[in-house]
């Protein structure tokens, strides 16, 4: 296909199409915070940013929504399911976010039976992804096997080349996205790919400086929780869930009620494998009652359940979990235990 | 797009009392036509909804062949069961499912069938032996192993009367501590199965209860000689959406809700995991 370019003066062209069209998601500042969020008309994404603060699936698994409403009538209950799915355009979303959507897609998905909450939103959904002009600290996508220059699930690419982006269009979607306004797009000359090129090349020798090693996942993880240094790592964790919030694939949730006249809602919202209360059962009996098996459990569903059962990793290398109040780095802590060969 | 989230209304016909907290719940489908859809097989669950106060899975006690009825018997534990146990006939609920695996009742026809219940673990037992006394020609024996805390805990006491009377199917009952009025037998259920010297040949045992029990049951079942295969177990596990998406009952590479409840013992053992 001809690649194609967008000048970067053209983009509110773009984005003002796209948003007659669909609902348009991307990175802003709301409140010192980046985050994903509908643009209002008139609205400028930031797209100087380095990723953001919170996790791209909040699009489409937001942190708390309705699933379904009742109502006390004379005729008896009535109960109703929500749909607030519409057609949606995710606009310059990282490459590791990008991908981490392919975690969801088949946890969600997979299985035998769909979460029609999930696949309403994301069949409607056409994903937008901006290259990194320069790694964000912490990140290793390319040791979780992120594709930094042209992601799986994207529908378009797009690769800063100062006064433009080279634009890549990957799907029938993607090529929608890009008709929608195609005065505003020209052929991209050689010299516009060759930039786009030597982006890509630099951004991944930049990457490749904060590269950890990730092989053999399942052995790895099943290593580390035998080293020395795990115990001094799940004796410091507080449970507090942080690193689950913040992470683009971790999907746990609680579902609970809410009453009011004559009627309520029934929302879910995030939960966390780190929580306390998550596996305690009514008569007190805790499958995970201690730090040591709940982390165990983040671990291994990261690097040997999720691969098992989804094909794909469950970390994407975004680096938000360093966040974690007292410093736990698992993945660094992974990278470091020597993994034996299998005998 | 069938929503797994969306529960049916269901009504109250009758409430009984089973013994201390806990009581048996008949439901009906508001709209009757969701029976046929929803047919509930022995050892699934479903995911009862008490509106304003959330959802709780519970294990069907109602037998294949019944139909009509969905047959809940619950503990009073906590929030929701203790609203549960204050409504009346004639209220209403919500019921998603049913979900889960359900007994593998067709792969232990011609064999001899061992149930094992205990405590709060019985309604799924009571599904796969009614069900399976419904085609009693088709197994070589059906037996039930059943362990109650005290007399007064015995859940499903007048239908254990009838099938004893029936001869359908041997019925073991024990308690773990009794009282003037029990004649029968005395101690926990692993004691029961010793002592009624339960048999491995061409046999299979289902068993449903608390964690506690099945960690003795187990060791107690390869004692006497049954093969991990012939071990087949009900596991628990908190749940909350029952359709393997919010992670709760993760268990290695799958979900209790949905690739479960129903694990047998050498399948769990080559996913590492020790009860
Ligand atoms: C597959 C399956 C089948 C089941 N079948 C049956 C059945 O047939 N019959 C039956 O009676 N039960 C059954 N159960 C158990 C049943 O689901 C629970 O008893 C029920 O969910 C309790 O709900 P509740 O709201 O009354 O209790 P909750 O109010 O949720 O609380 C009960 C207990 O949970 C713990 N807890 C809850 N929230 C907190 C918190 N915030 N902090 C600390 N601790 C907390 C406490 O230990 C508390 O005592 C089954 C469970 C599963 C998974
Ligand atoms: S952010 Fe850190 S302290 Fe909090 S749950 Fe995660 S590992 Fe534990
Ligand atoms: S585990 Fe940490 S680094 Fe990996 S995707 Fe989740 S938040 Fe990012
Ligand atoms: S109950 Fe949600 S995954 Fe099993």
């Amino acid at each position: 296909m001809d690649r194609l370019k967008i000048l970067k003066s053209r983009l509110p062209d773009w984005l003002g199409k796209l948003r007659a069209q669909a609902a348009v998601y991307a990175p802003v500042e709301r409140a010192g915070v980046t985050c994903f969020a509908r643009l209002a008309p008139g609205d400028e994404p930031q797209l100087d940013y380095g990723n953001t603060d919170t996790p791209l699936k909040e699009v489409l698994f937001p942190q708390t929504e309705c699933l379904i409403t009742w109502q006390r009538t004379p005729e008896g209950l009535q109960v109703q399911e929500v749909d607030t799915s519409e057609p949606t355009v995710i606009f310059g979303a990282r490459p590791c976010d990008v991908t981490g959507l392919r975690f969801l897609d088949r946890a969600f998905r997979l299985g035998g039976i769909e979460d029609p909450y999930w696949v309403r939103r994301r069949d409607k959904t056409t994903v937008i992804s901006l290259v990194c002009p320069h790694p964000v600290p912490g990140c290793f996508g390319p040791s979780a096997g992120v594709n930094e220059t042209s992601p799986e699930g994207a529908d378009v690419v797009l690769t800063d080349i100062g006064s433009a982006y080279v634009v890549e269009v990957k799907s029938e979607q993607g090529q929608a996205a890009v008709d929608l306004a195609s005065d505003a797009f020209t052929s991209a000359a050689e010299e516009d790919l060759i930039a786009a090129r030597e982006a890509g090349e630099t951004l991944l020798a930049e990457l490749a400086e904060q590269a950890i090693d990730l092989e053999e996942p399942e052995a790895r993880a099943k290593a580390f929780l035998q080293s020395p240094a795990w115990e001094q790592v799940w004796n410091r964790c507080l449970s507090c869930g942080i690193c689950a919030f913040l992470c683009p694939t971790c999907h746990c949730f609680d579902i609970c009620d809410q009453s009011c006249r004559g009627g309520g809602e029934r929302i879910r919202c995030y939960d966390t494998c780190s929580s306390k209360i998550y596996t305690k059962q009514a008569g007190g009996h805790n499958a995970r009652p201690t730090a040591k098996e709940r982390l165990t459990q983040r671990v291994m569903h990261k690097f040997s359940y999720g691969p098992e059962r989804l094909g794909v990793l469950g970390c994407v290398g975004c680096g938000r979990c360093r966040r974690c109040p007292v410093d736990i780095d698992l993945q660094l802590e992974l990278s470091r235990v020597e993994v034996k060969e299998p005998v | 797009m069938k929503n797994p989230y969306l529960p049916h209304v269901a009504v109250i016909q009758d409430i009984r009392d089973e013994g201390p907290g806990l009581k048996s719940f008949d439901l009906a489908f508001r709209d009757g036509s969701v029976w046929e859809e929803f047919r509930p097989q022995p050892g699934q669950f479903v995911e009862l909804s008490v509106f304003g106060e959330g959802e709780a899975p519970f294990g069907v006690a109602t037998g294949a062949h019944e139909t009509g009825l969905l047959r809940l018997s619950i503990q009073q534990v906590g929030r929701l069961t203790k609203m549960l146990h204050s409504m009346a006939p004639g209220d209403e609920v919500g019921v998603r499912g049913p979900f889960g695996n359900g007994w593998p009742l067709e792969a232990a026809k011609g064999k001899n069938l061992i149930l094992i219940g205990g405590g709060i673990g019985m309604p799924p037992v009571r599904s796969a032996l009614v069900s399976a006394m419904a085609e009693k020609d088709q197994y070589e024996s059906i037996s039930l192993f059943y362990g109650a805390r005290s007399p007064e805990h015995i859940t499903y006491a007048d239908e254990i009367e009838q099938w004893i009377a029936s001869d359908d199917a041997k019925i073991n009952v024990t308690v773990d501590v009794g009282d003037d009025t029990w004649p029968g037998h005395v101690g926990v259920i692993t004691t029961l199965l010793e002592d009624e010297h339960a048999s491995p040949a061409n046999a299979v045992t289902m068993t449903c209860g608390p964690p506690i029990m099945i960690h003795f049951v187990i060791p107690t079942l390869t004692k006497l000689g049954f093969s991990d295969d012939q071990i087949i177990v009900s596991l628990e596990a908190r749940m909350k959406c029952g359709i393997g998406k919010c992670g709760r009952c993760n268990l290695g590479a799958e979900y209790i809700c949905l690739d479960g409840p129903v694990f047998s013992y050498d399948h769990l053992q080559t996913m590492g995991i020790r009860l």
